[in-house]
């Protein structure tokens, strides 16, 4: 079932396109790793999605509702870009107010619950605007939280946290993932920590979708593969396949096969040289995650 | 909007700004009814004359005025120039700008998607904190005066309630005035401003002499620190309390749907 499901998503600030035309499917228990580049679109996708900005085209539907629709709205916890919170009042007696804005049953024990889950100790008078970077982003985390929600749209959880934090954020979202069934969307800029937990990834660039792929899909993409370029490319690939038995290979659209099994590449050559089939380049191509995502966002800078 | 009324009032009782504002405000009241009785205390002002300060005829007619005053001539002499109204656009202008600085106004709008609910909400809540200031205000002018010797002619209980809460009217509607103009720029400095200025008295005095000029009716009786300034009730009667009613219900009106549309209009 999805649980977000948008079509030709847009949103319009003066002449610039924010969101343009996006179509974003995130299921039942992904953890979605939602990735671009500063500005390409990300947060601005999340407002919309949590209502708080309005799509110029397009729609948006969260458990098969209208992102309006209060019902649906209920389901969804939200964090988007820093965490709103009254500085001059304490972490719990935040999350208390937004307890009192949801109507919770039991706000007290739900507030304790969301604060423990989050590792903040509730006994902390401190008013939240001494809270250091983390603890904000913790505090707006347990925010999220509140009221038990089955989707959790957070924009850069992680941000602000040292690397313990980080790893607790990481098997707090996990462990709701898991033991709750969860659905999690989750923007953030450090790859390699979004790709220890996302089952499923949306590539934005230029407030378009360029990809979406599950982890699966993206561990195949990742792995180190042969390339070679020749003009007779159709007739190479067939004599490959049929002399190595070859089942995960691809031709891509700009010249390229590429092969993601482990084959000799000087053999390939010679083969390729029997049949007289002239190669233009042949190599073996190493791409970790980082890499790919960086190509597809559009640039290694600002990522 | 229950829940965020709930919310809203939970805050205002928490929150420093309000208490802030409170202090400043009896602070304020106190030193003026200091003054006020030290101005109306014969031997005060012999003492002056004696220490060389010219002391005049219309200052004794003042201080004999002010001994002769009741409770709630008292009352509204200190409170009736508009002091409260900048007190109160102040404070609720702090209030609300809250939730635009410390970004908490995404939480509200994610969890209650209705701006009219927020609205409405804060409307109450505007009603609240003029509420309170207009009887922290009243009750402080009422009291004062006996710490300082002054010895008022009482006024009965039902009159100075009804004082109260035909001042509270007004306040109530600029406290609006104050939500609106935060909810359209969305920071404070414009709302604050505008606070000092109209709760003053500036705007309709601006707007009065252009009436003047230009043989305009006199609209500026209409503004809120023109009703809190007109005679009171219930001294003026009947057709003064119609004045502030319409008055109130049409500048709440007015700031609420200013307020709404501008909310409306605007992502958070």
């Amino acid at each position: 079932m999805a649980v977000i499901q948008t079509a030709g998503l847009s949103k319009r600030y003066g002449d610039r396109w924010a969101v343009d035309r996006l179509d974003l499917q995130v299921e039942q228990g992904d953890i979605y790793g939602f990735i671009g580049r500063n500005g390409a679109g990300k947060s601005t996708t999340l407002k919309l999605l949590c209502g708080l900005a309005r799509p110029t085209q397009g729609e948006a539907l969260i458990f098969g509702k209208p992102v309006r629709d209060a019902v649906a709205r209920r389901r969804v916890g939200a964090l988007i870009e820093q965490p709103g919170l009254y500085p001059d009042l304490s972490g719990r007696e935040n999350l208390r107010l937004y307890a009192a804005l949801l109507g919770l049953d039991s706000p007290d024990r739900q507030v304790e619950e969301a604060m423990a889950a989050v590792g903040l100790s509730s006994g902390e008078k401190k008013p939240a605007g001494h809270y250091s970077m983390g603890m904000k982003q913790r505090l707006g985390v347990a925010l999220a939280l509140l009221g038990g929600p089955d989707l959790l749209l957070l924009d850069e959880p992680i941000n602000g946290l040292d690397p313990e934090g980080i790893r607790e954020m990481r098997e707090l979202l996990l462990g709701l993932n898991r033991e709750r069934g969860v659905t999690i969307v989750v923007s953030s800029h450090i790859l390699g920590e979004l790709s220890k937990i996302a089952t499923r990834y949306g590539i934005i660039r230029q407030g378009r979708m360029t990809e979406q792929l599950t982890a699966a899909e993206l561990e195949q993409k990742c792995t180190d593969y042969l390339y070679l370029r020749t003009g007779e490319r159709q007739k190479a690939a067939a004599l490959l396949e049929r002399t190595f038995g070859l089942k995960r290979w691809e031709a891509r659209p700009e010249g390229e096969i590429r092969i993601y099994e482990p084959v000799d590449a000087k053999a390939v050559g010679q083969t390729l040289a029997q049949a007289c089939i002239a190669v233009e380049e042949l190599g073996l191509h190493r791409q970790d995650l980082e890499g790919y995502f960086l190509e597809r966002m559009g640039g290694s800078d600002h990522v | 909007m229950f829940n965020m009324l709930c919310m809203d009032l939970r805050r205002l009782f928490r929150s420093r700004s309000f208490y802030i504002i409170l202090g400043v405000t009896a602070a304020l009241i106190l030193l003026v009814v200091l003054l006020t009785s030290v101005v109306s205390d014969p031997e005060t002002l012999d003492d002056m004359r004696a220490s060389g300060a010219e002391i005049e005829e219309i200052d004794r007619r003042i201080s004999e005025e002010i001994r002769s005053m009741t409770q709630l001539d008292l009352t509204h002499e200190t409170l009736g120039s508009g002091f409260l109204l900048v007190m109160i656009g102040i404070g609720m202008t702090l209030f609300v700008n809250s939730d635009f600085s410390s970004g908490f106004v995404k939480n509200i709008c994610y969890a209650q998607p209705r701006r009219t609910g927020y609205v409405l909400s804060k409307t109450l809540t505007a009603g609240v904190y003029s509420g309170v200031i207009t009887t922290l205000g009243t009750v402080l002018v009422l009291l004062s005066p006996y710490l300082y010797g002054m010895h008022p002619l009482p006024t009965p209980v039902p009159d100075i309630l009804q004082y109260m809460f035909w001042m509270w009217l007004p306040h109530w509607a600029f406290a609006m005035m104050a939500l609106a103009l935060v909810l359209l720029v969305r920071n404070a400095t414009a709302s604050i401003i505008l606070s000092l200025v109209a709760g003053g008295g500036l705007t309709a005095v601006v707007l009065g002499t252009l009436g003047n000029l230009m043989h305009w009716p006199p609209v500026e009786r209409y503004l809120l620190a023109s009703v809190v300034k007109g005679l009171y009730v219930p001294k003026s009667g009947i057709e003064q309390a119609g004045v502030i009613l319409v008055c109130t219900v049409a500048w709440i009106a007015v700031y609420g749907i200013g307020g709404l549309l501008s909310i409306e209009k605007g992502d958070i």
